[in-house]
């Protein structure tokens, strides 16, 4: 049968030819909408000279004047209509459902190519002459065909384009010798029907770029050749990706390239080039802040370590490859180019493909706006990361709440053992939930394979990183990216977290990071997303906040004061009702949702000292300040500091010259900065007595307030100025700036330091030569003096006093959180302060039955306290802990007393017979008229728990909380627990044996934690749409492909004219 | 500018503005809480044994200690509990170089017990230590000697500093510094005595090592004192606390007999006397030492209500530093014979030191060619309270009581006696009409049952004892009573 697809009067070509056979071609084409430059597409293929030749469009649905057009230039074309958006490669693939029978070839072709006349004859001639199996033409720009596109590509082991041409290369017929390639553009496939079969075609999985690297790469597995031939010329006007965006295009690209990489690297240079992959995507991350394609690095840096989620759809692929990898994968490394295609193509300034492919030249994508930004910002994270050098070398001291992480606590294993166990480590210890801080440790520390030591520093660093890049994405979409960068950049340069750094506030630390994004999230909901979006956002901040406050619960007080400052700036201007009251929708639910979600161990909040326990003990040195200094936000240290006020400049100039919409955000962040200092002028001025979280917390908000007045008037000044006719406005941002420049130039000076003045020396150095694990036996220590000098949560004593409980031994990371009061701390508390108020000089034996050896008095820490500006013991404090007759001064110092109880028994033995009988009777009386002997000393490991002893029948007193689940086992049997003292615990044993104190985790808990468990997949799942998460992670394949019905005819590969050249010659 | 944009300045403007003024007024407040601050810590509220009127975990008492190594002397602890339930106290003993001896005791409710205060143990000097659970109970210890009996006020806590004003090794007199550390821990101290010509820190009295649990005595004419008519002194323990007392047995030299006190555990810028007395043959001298670097403008002022002692011009006197200053009474023309009240105070506002000084009153009565001699510390500032307690109780004679109005209200005092059927009041003392400003002398009847004695008040008084010395020897021995302090609001007396 003869086919002849074009019309005579478009192309003589049987006139010029004459019949031979020539192998059948299938031109296929998908045209998705109406475009203009189709007709001279459609042209070029009726000029054919090619005689075999058939087409097949693909035309969305809908597209009735396409078929018209394409009938009217190629009347025998079949056209089939496709439902909805497949995509490229999937589509391409009905190519060979559609046509049957083998022989022939396939030539793809996007709708935006016009091949020249002999661009399809050239190409089949090479294909036989060198036995190819897939070719393409040379590409030219489709409006000056001088202009060459692309000769073929390159590509790198781990599936970077090398382009062979560069960007604006004339066509000089420089590559206009045939050669082998890796990859050609989809934009103009020929390829042997066959081997296109064989190999599956284009993978289904990639819709839209990326599908060339793939199949050519699976070409080369299967021994075919990949040819360009520069004979066949094509004309390319790049429409399919001018049409999106390039981030859009760098995200599909990058995940398409990581994923071809790891389906057909060899297995053995798997892990290498994986390695290789993940290196250059953090590599260009740093060099796309400096050429201005940051953001396509950020894709690609996502794209490689998002693969451990497509990790299920690789080993399928793989498999699904392997039957026709013919090819050693070494040989198929020798066609790749050599080093990195990125690497050479930066170096030689040449753009990637993604870029080429875009349309957009050069200096369109080199946007200097997004190069000055990138630089400011990578200038300030370098400034961070220079002032942090002395942490990140030697790192984080243990001041303040900084309190280490050490891999005999806090290793993965052992958090997650304390969380399930039910029991509380924290201060004299308690059957109870742990924080869920601990199993979010665990994870942490696991996910940096256990380097806890460096989780520490990053986490301190990385918080004043990821502050300040919250505070980049609060105006993300309402303000350019050089007004945000501004708010960066001065939300990074308020004294706050540096002076959290040298004090050691870690709560002040945790808000700082968190609060900006949590400002976001009001921004968000303020947009009043509907729909999955919503859930999305309310999931999303429920999970921010049950992080956040897992670590900080003072966020939660700090979180709904700004949000309500950010309510009324939103109602005195008059912004739509039902975006404020989103918002306090969303502070509801994220207040609700973060307790819910850190139950069981927010249920210790719902206590009489629930606000104790959320915001801490409330600083002593809180008081007559005064706002000035104060407003220093460094306590008024450093005299520089003075410039720090600068930074207010903006928040009024910023209300006086903004107009339009972002007076609503000048209002927000002087609603923020004027409602927060006036709660803290009117707490340190005595005016309110309200216990209110510190300082530095509440200064946070203070902070995102100038960053987000700054924000405000950069805007004005980089995105309105243009437009703006009023001058003094321009003035006033003027001194606004300087100000802010000067207002800088305190931490500036503060990043020679290294640490930001964190000292070398901290108080928990002097602390570690009281003994740990004794042969005397365990004990318990107790904290008293300022809060802000404790080193670990405290709780109120008095006015100017607070104390905490520790157990032998360093403190860690896990003593982080306040552990609820319980009968053992409120005795240790009325012990004390029978102490300060001289009611007794028995204060030890009051101790006694607590096991508090040690009370340590720490007064000078080296951050909060210094020896230029100390913060003196409580008043009668040290006095009254004098008086007492039991004390044994061990350390008496300017900056720490520690006292030694002699009356102290410890905390897990055997007591004598007098003592057993005295620890039937509770009150304090009994106490304070004996001193407690001990027949046995009992070693205590781990939690709770210790090792086997031998003892007598007899008395078993543990300094812990009474609980049912505790229990003694002597030889095989169970002693039950009584309460001791009025609240420890002991076991009246009645017979010798040995003995081991353990305790039964309680269905309870588990059953409890089981829940928090299903609530945290609940919140995760709607957080991150785990649907398409799930397809992400799973195999995922394109929806079926949906083809109208045609009455065209069927195509099939058969015999057919072949027309031949002038000469004769048939094309074979 | 829109009308809105004006308003948002104007508020932030109005804002800035309040931040302002608060913060001036918090500047305010601050110089106030310092300056309020600084003068409570310079006034420093005197410190002296009291009954505490408020709830207290325990009640401890710590005894300056008494002779244990002459057989000849023989002392006792007294222990009173004028509540209605009884108590359990635990009484420690401490010595030289001995294990403390502890002992448990029960003392009925409405009752008293009396203990051997050496309990057994033979040392220079013994020391007791009273723990009472609870808020009741007062104890005070006393020492008989052949050369008067004395009672001696027991400390309610250790100190880190004791003074002593009044000194005198002449004729070979004997004055021991009996230095009690009650804890586990070893205390130091720093050792200061003032003479006639100079005040000295010899080298081995600085840094002077007070072991865990001991008592050590110092006879100030081994460390340098000897024959001086004057020897005030001064300790401060530059680590750890310790009790103080003194132990004096006059041999001459216009002196005669024996005392022994708990030295005054800070200094003061008030000192009351309620027994001035200005009797033929008597002297009595006010011994004013001022422990400070700086000079001391005082005022001596005598008072008695409505008698012509008040119309005596105050005596302003200059205390220069680290010396002792003697004021002769009978040297003043102007004071009529009698008894009178004294109170000797300073002028000065606070110069950056300690504004205090100490005062201790001695008296001498003689009676022939003998000649009885008592010493008193005063009553610090702040002392004055409506209800004074004497656990020992009292002696019977006509003036057993000495009790002085420091207020300029007319008072009213009883005198009460704690027995099976609780406090009762004295027989012809109740309801004494005491005038602002004024003396009381009390005696009490001969027969008295040994209880303790309470006085009450209906405004703050100042309560000293006279004890007859014993062993029919002449003249008074003096103590203060123990007020209950903070003062109890007494408005009615009790029937």
């Amino acid at each position: 049968m003869t086919i002849v697809t074009n019309p005579a009067g478009y192309a003589d070509v049987g006139a010029r030819t004459p019949a031979i056979e020539a192998p059948p071609v299938v031109v296929s084409i998908v045209v998705y909408q109406p475009c203009p430059w189709l007709d001279e597409v459609l042209e070029a293929l009726a000029n054919q000279d090619y005689t075999n030749l058939q087409t097949l469009f693909f035309v969305q649905s809908g597209s009735e004047g396409t078929s018209d057009r394409i009938r009217h230039y190629l009347p025998s074309s079949v056209i089939r209509q496709v439902e909805g958006n497949p995509g490229f490669g999937p589509l391409m693939n009905e190519v060979g459902r559609l046509v049957e029978g083998d022989g022939g070839f396939f030539c793809f072709m996007h709708d935006d190519v016009a091949l020249d006349t002999n661009a399809i004859s050239c190409m089949i001639d090479e294909m036989f002459r060198s036995n190819a199996a897939v070719v393409g033409p040379k590409m030219v720009m489709w409006d000056d065909v001088t202009v060459l596109q692309s000769v073929g590509l390159g590509a790198d082991r781990i599936g970077d384009i090398n382009p062979l041409v560069k960007s604006g290369e004339k066509d000089q017929q420089q590559h206009d010798a045939v050669r082998d390639v890796f990859l050609l553009p989809s934009a103009c496939l020929l390829v042997r029907a066959d081997l296109f079969r064989e190999i599956g075609g284009f993978s289904p999985d990639i819709a839209l770029f990326g599908e060339d690297l793939d199949f050519c790469w699976r070409a080369h597995l299967s021994g075919a050749r990949v040819l360009v031939v520069p004979t066949a010329r094509a004309r390319h006007r790049a429409e399919m990706n001018a049409s999106r965006s390039i981030a859009t295009m760098s995200a599909l690209e990058a995940r398409h390239r990581v994923r071809t990489v790891a389906t057909l690297s060899g297995r053995v240079q798997l892990p290498v080039v994986m390695m290789q992959l993940l290196i250059m995507a953090i590599a260009r991350v740093f060099i796309g802040v400096f050429n201005g394609t940051f953001r396509e690095a950020q894709s690609s840096l996502r794209a490689s370590v998002a693969v451990i989620l497509d990790v299920g759809y690789i080993v399928r692929r793989r498999a699904e490859v392997r039957p026709y990898r013919r090819i050693p994968a070494a040989e198929i490394h020798d066609l790749q180019s050599r080093g990195s295609a990125r690497l050479w193509a930066f170096i030689r300034k040449r753009q990637t493909r993604v870029q080429e492919l875009s349309g957009l030249s050069a200096q369109d994508l080199a946007d200097p706006k997004s190069r000055t930004v990138g630089i400011i910002a990578l200038v300030v994270i370098g400034l961070i990361v220079i002032g942090s050098r002395g942490l990140i070398g030697n790192g984080v001291a243990s001041v303040g709440q900084f309190l280490p992480l050490r891999s005999a606590t806090e290793s993965p294993s052992a958090l997650f053992s304390s969380f399930v166990s039910g029991w509380w480590h924290g201060g004299f210890g308690q059957a109870g939930a742990n924080p869920t801080g601990i199993a979010l440790l665990a994870i942490a520390g696991a996910g940096v394979l256990g380097r806890i030591g460096a989780l520490q520093t990053l986490g301190v660093v990385g918080a004043i990183v990821v502050g300040s890049f919250g505070m980049w994405q609060v105006t993300s979409g309402f303000f350019g990216s050089r007004a945000r960068i501004v708010g960066f950049l001065i939300y990074a340069a308020v004294p706050i977290p540096y002076v959290a750094v040298a004090q050691g506030r870690f709560e002040v630390l945790v808000c700082f990071a968190a609060l900006p994004w949590m400002l976001r999230l009001l921004v968000r909901v303020g947009q009043r997303p509907v729909g999955i979006q919503k859930t999305q956002l309310l999931a999303t901040t429920i999970l921010f906040g049950a992080v956040v406050m897992a670590f900080a619960p003072v966020f939660a007080i700090v979180a709904l004061w700004a949000g309500g400052a950010w309510m009324i700036a939103d109602l005195v201007l008059r912004v739509r009702l039902r975006a404020v009251i989103a918002v306090a929708q969303l502070l509801v639910v994220m207040s609700i949702g973060a307790v819910a979600l850190n139950f069981p161990w927010s249920g210790g909040f719902f206590a009489t000292d629930w606000w104790q326990q959320i915001i801490g003990v409330q600083s002593t040195s809180n008081g007559h300040i005064g706002i000035a200094t104060l407003a220093r936000m460094d306590g008024g240290v450093v005299a520089i500091s003075v410039l720090v006020l600068g930074f207010y400049v903006p928040v009024i100039v910023g209300l006086l010259i903004v107009r339009g919409d972002k007076l609503v955000w000048a209002a927000r962040s002087a609603t923020l900065v004027v409602t927060t200092c006036i709660a803290i002028a009117l707490i340190d001025a005595g005016y309110v007595h309200l216990g209110v979280p510190e300082y530095g917390v509440m200064f946070v908000v203070v902070a995102c307030g100038l960053s987000l007045a700054s924000t405000t008037m950069a805007s004005f000044v980089f995105d309105d100025q243009s437009e703006n006719a009023f001058r003094w406005g321009k003035a006033l941002a003027g001194i606004a700036g300087v100000c802010l420049a000067i207002a800088c130039l305190p931490v500036l000076a503060q990043t020679a330091n290294g640490r930001w003045g964190q000292p070398k020396v901290s108080l928990a150095q002097l602390v570690a030569q009281l003994p740990t694990d004794p042969e005397s036996g365990d004990y318990n220590v107790v904290y008293v003096g300022r809060s802000e000098v404790l080193g670990l949560p405290a709780m109120r004593l008095n006015d100017t006093t607070a104390f905490a409980i520790a157990q032998d031994g360093e403190l860690t990371m896990r003593d982080h959180w306040l552990a609820p009061s319980n009968a053992l701390t409120d005795a240790a508390g009325q012990a004390l302060n029978a102490a300060i108020s001289r009611q007794t000089v028995r204060t030890g034996r009051l101790l006694s039955s607590l096991g508090v050896r040690y009370i340590v008095v720490p007064i000078i820490d080296g951050a909060a306290s210094t020896n230029k500006k100390p913060l003196e013991a409580p008043t009668g404090l040290l006095d009254g802990l004098s008086l007492q007759l039991d004390f044994r001064r061990v350390y008496t110092a300017s900056d720490l007393v520690i006292f030694e109880n002699m009356a102290y028994i410890p905390s897990l033995t055997k007591l004598d017979e007098a003592s057993a009988v005295l620890s039937q009777q509770g009150g304090t009386n009994a106490l304070l008229s004996s001193q407690l002997r001990v027949e046995q000393v009992i070693p205590r490991v781990g939690d709770i728990g210790s090792l086997p002893t031998s003892l007598e029948s007899g008395t078993v007193h543990v300094a812990v909380p009474f609980s049912d689940d505790l229990v003694l086992h002597v030889n095989d049997s169970d002693v039950i627990p009584r309460v001791a003292f009025g609240g420890t615990t002991a076991f009246d044993s009645p017979a010798a044996g040995v003995a081991t104190l353990g305790f039964r985790t309680p269905w309870s808990h588990l059953a409890l934690l089981l829940m928090q468990l299903i609530l945290w997949s609940i919140v995760i799942i709607a957080t991150f749409n785990v649907k398409r998460l799930k397809s992400r992670i799973g195999v995922r394949r394109i929806q079926p492909i949906v083809l109208g019905e045609s009455n065209d005819v069927v195509l099939k590969f058969s015999n057919t004219t072949v027309h031949t050249d002038e000469e004769g010659n048939g094309l074979s | 500018m829109t009308v809105r944009q004006l308003i948002l300045v104007v508020v932030v403007l109005v804002a800035g503005a309040t931040l302002v003024t608060i913060d001036g007024n918090s500047d305010g407040n601050v110089q106030n809480d310092l300056t309020q601050s600084n003068l409570l810590a310079a006034t420093g509220i005197a410190e002296m044994p009291f009954v505490s009127s408020e709830d207290a975990m325990t009640t401890n008492w710590f005894c300056p200690g008494v002779p244990a190594n002459d057989d000849t002397i023989s002392s006792s602890l007294v222990i009173a509990n004028s509540s209605e339930t009884d108590f359990s106290a635990t009484v420690t003993l401490l010595s030289k170089d001995q294990t403390p001896v502890v002992n448990a005791v029960s003392v009925p409710a409405r009752s008293h017990i009396t203990l051997d205060a050496r309990g057994g143990i033979t040392s220079p000097f013994v020391s007791a230590i009273v723990e009472i659970v609870g808020p009741e109970g007062s104890v005070e210890q006393i020492v008989r000697h052949p050369a008067g009996d004395a009672v001696v006020l027991c400390a309610t806590q250790p100190s880190k500093d004791w003074y002593f004003a009044d000194g005198f090794t002449g004729a070979d007199s004997i004055e021991q510094i009996v230095m009690t550390n009650p804890y586990v821990d070893a205390t130091v101290v720093d050792i200061t005595f003032v003479t006639t010509d100079s005040q000295r820190s010899p080298e081995q009295l600085q840094g002077f090592v007070l072991p865990p649990n001991s008592v050590v005595a110092l006879s100030m004419d081994e460390q340098g004192a000897r024959n001086e008519p004057i020897v005030a002194v001064s300790i401060h323990a530059s680590s750890g606390r310790l009790v103080a007392g003194r132990a004096q047995h006059y041999l001459g030299q216009g002196r005669l007999g024996y005392s022994m006190s708990l030295g005054a555990p800070a200094m003061s810028t008030q000192w009351w006397f309620a027994d001035g007395e200005k009797i033929a043959g008597n002297s009595e001298n006010l011994i004013i030492y001022n422990p400070s670097s700086r000079d001391r403008s005082l005022s001596v002022v005598f008072i008695n209500g409505s008698d012509s002692a008040n119309s005596i011009e105050p005596l302003l006197i200059t205390a220069p530093a680290h010396r002792v200053t003697t004021i002769d009474t009978g040297t003043i023309p102007s004071l009529p014979v009698g008894r009178y009240g004294i109170i000797v105070s300073t002028n000065d506002q606070d110069k950056g030191d300690s504004l205090g000084i100490v005062v201790e009153q001695v008296i001498n009565r003689r009676d022939g060619n003998t000649v009885g001699t008592s010493i008193v510390l005063g009553a610090p500032h702040n002392s004055g309270s409506t209800m004074w307690t004497s656990p020992s109780g009292v002696s019977s004679s006509e003036d057993a009581l000495q009790i002085m109005n420091t207020t300029s209200q007319e008072a009213t005092v009883s005198v009460y006696q704690v027995g099976p059927a609780g406090a009762v009041v004295l027989g012809g003392l109740e309801s004494l009409v005491l005038s602002a400003g004024g003396v009381l002398s009390v005696g009490v009847p001969p027969g008295l049952p040994d209880a303790q004695i309470i006085v009450q008040s209906t405004m703050a008084v100042v309560v000293q004892r006279l004890f007859l010395r014993g062993h029919d020897l002449i003249g008074r021995s003096a103590a203060l009573a123990l007020p209950h302090l903070p003062s109890p609001q007494v408005d009615v007396l009790a029937p």
